[in-house]
């Protein structure tokens, strides 16, 4: 048997389960296996199994709201219809909330768990990209700030306006407590990484995330705070506690007047 | 060539790099999140202090490349903090040298990228694919033992080593089935491979005990049919018998059996009077354990492989 029809007859033993009688006749079996199928089962449980260790790390959250079996099914479902397509194990697989969103049968009691596995893998990205290289604004460069001034944010960070209280159920994914009663509660979120690796997250009211989304778009501050004010009563206090959550939380790397 | 000669390890023993033991290697070093700090610290001083490097056995780390290749995030920063203080090997398990769709050019970049970091005194990978381009399974598939795979190992390495512009280590694989179609034995078709592409060879002493028992062979014979004076590393690791096979699990102390053929080795590398240290290692894998039971075994290892000869 030439090696390239050998690989892929094996290729598609572990992922298909189908095994051609030729690539049958070409295995010895090891140990005391007594057939190719017994053999290549070794290899064909091996797939689903890391496939499955893999979802778990990223998708921690999914896994606690779930349960170790649904989970766990879940999973093996997923991996015999999406295939892996990376060399890195950990790559797999941002197709996961898509997958979640046609579980239709989880979804009556676990509606948020599509925007869960989301912000999971939104996470899983933040975590392996590096930190910008932030240094703390001058006084006098916050001094100078005016209506057109604009912003440039940390490269990492996401926006995640969630319609349920996903990011609570996240916060909570390692306590082993039922899913809260009242999770129904819409729920606006940062996630950012700053220096030394450190991944925060965030979570504000909606206009203040509406307001930063804004100015994450380049809009100018003027424009960003008459808009948001079309829609939320701003006052003097709503706009300076919009700049303490900028600065305190390093989300600008930059302003420009 | 890439001179890696310069970093070589001065005492050979080491061991895999695993997570769990991030926070006893480096302990000031924060957890990913922010509210993680606090906690991290508190477990960082329940394990005391950083690691003694004078006193632990343990003197250099084998990283695994694609933990660390594809990431600007933690994991990197950990290994470079390490690198600092000890000498690292990488050693993959995707670069799938005998994959008939070829080497992985992205695959390759990353590793050049990583290599460049870190510096790294061997690297290596298995003998063995992996998959097929865009249809990876995520584990070391057996090769037939052809001259047809001896032919696609030898060019993939050659691409390799000119490439990286260093000799290139390759890794024995524990297997559960074998071909009909192979012309020769697991020795002869590794050596053939060595012989023809100058890459040294990091013998897994665990995989041959293995392969041994699933294929029904000495490994000692394995052993002593191999160009020992080009094996550059050694690796021990447990694994699990499951009743009508052994599986290379990573998951479990290293067995009677494969301390024996540490021995073994020891006795026909001192043969070869060699010039450059072997680098030794115990990987744990799965049920990682404690940082102290790690280091005992990388211990034993130690005091075989530095025992005088009448003791071994």
């Amino acid at each position: 048997m030439k090696l390239k029809d050998l690989q892929i007859s094996f290729v598609n033993a572990i992922t298909h389960k189908q095994i051609a009688d030729s690539f049958a006749e070409e295995v010895i079996p090891g140990g005391k296996l007594e057939s190719a199928k017994s053999s290549l089962s070794v290899y064909q449980n091996g797939y689903p199994a890391r496939l499955s260790e893999a979802l778990g790390e990223t998708y921690e959250g999914v896994w606690s709201v779930l349960g170790d079996h649904e989970f766990i099914t879940l999973c093996q479902i997923f991996s015999s219809q999406f295939y892996s397509r990376s060399y890195n194990l950990s790559d797999y697989d941002e197709r996961f909330s898509i997958f979640l969103e046609k579980q239709e049968r989880l979804l009556e009691d676990f509606p948020f768990l599509p925007e869960l596995a989301r912000f999971e893998w939104a996470f899983h990205e933040v975590f392996h990209e590096a930190p910008d290289q932030v240094t703390s604004l001058l006084q006098d460069e916050l001094e100078k700030v005016n209506e057109t001034s604009t912003f440039d944010f940390l490269s990492s960070l996401r926006f995640f306006a969630f319609e349920y209280s996903s990011y609570s159920i996240w916060k909570s994914r390692q306590e082993n407590s039922s899913v809260p009663f009242g999770f129904k509660k819409p729920e606006f979120v940062l996630l950012y990484k700053v220096g030394n690796q450190m991944i925060r997250s965030l979570s504000l009211d909606e206009w203040q995330f509406k307001a930063i989304q804004k100015l994450h778009s380049k809009k100018t501050l003027g424009q960003t705070l008459e808009e948001v004010a079309a829609d939320y009563d701003l006052n003097e206090n709503s706009i300076s506690s919009l700049f303490a959550t900028l600065v305190t939380n390093q989300l600008i790397v930059r302003i420009h007047h | 060539m890439q001179n890696l000669e310069s970093n070589i390890c001065e005492s050979n023993i080491g061991v895999g790099l695993r997570s769990p033991h991030y926070s006893f290697l480096v302990p000031d070093i924060d957890g990913p999140l922010a509210e993680q700090q606090k906690q991290d610290s508190k477990t960082a001083a329940s394990q005391q202090q950083k690691i003694d490097k004078n006193k632990t056995p343990v003197k250099w780390f084998e990283a695994l490349s694609e933990n660390y290749m594809d990431s600007q995030g933690r994991p990197l920063s950990i290994l470079k903090k390490i690198r600092e203080d000890f000498p690292v090997a990488l050693h993959g398990v995707g670069l799938s040298i005998g994959s008939t769709s070829g080497l992985n050019e992205n695959y390759l970049k990353s590793l050049e990228k990583l290599i460049d970091s870190i510096n790294p005194f061997i690297i290596s990978d298995h003998l063995c694919w992996t998959g097929l381009e865009n249809a990876p399974t995520h584990d070391l598939l057996p090769l037939p033992y052809t001259e047809e795979a001896i032919q696609l190992v030898t060019n993939h390495l050659d691409q390799l080593q000119n490439r990286l512009r260093c000799t290139f280590t390759i890794e024995n694989v524990s297997t559960y089935l074998r071909y009909r179609s192979s012309e020769m034995t697991e020795w002869e078709f590794i050596s053939e491979i060595q012989k023809r592409s100058g890459c040294t060879l990091l013998l897994d002493l665990n995989n041959v005990y293995v392969n041994s028992f699933n294929h029904d062979f000495d490994p000692k014979t394995y052993i002593q049919n191999l160009p020992i004076k080009h094996v550059r590393q050694i690796h021990l690791a447990g694994h699990t018998n499951m009743k009508d096979f052994l599986f290379d699990t990573h998951s479990a102390h290293v067995c009677q059996e494969v301390w024996e053929l540490l021995r073994y080795t020891k006795e026909l590398w001192q043969k070869t009077q060699p010039s450059d240290p072997l680098a030794v290692m115990v990987e744990w894998d799965d049920d990682i354990p404690e940082w102290t039971v790690l280091e005992a075994e990388a211990q034993k290892a130690k005091d075989i492989w530095e025992a005088p000869q009448n003791e071994t």
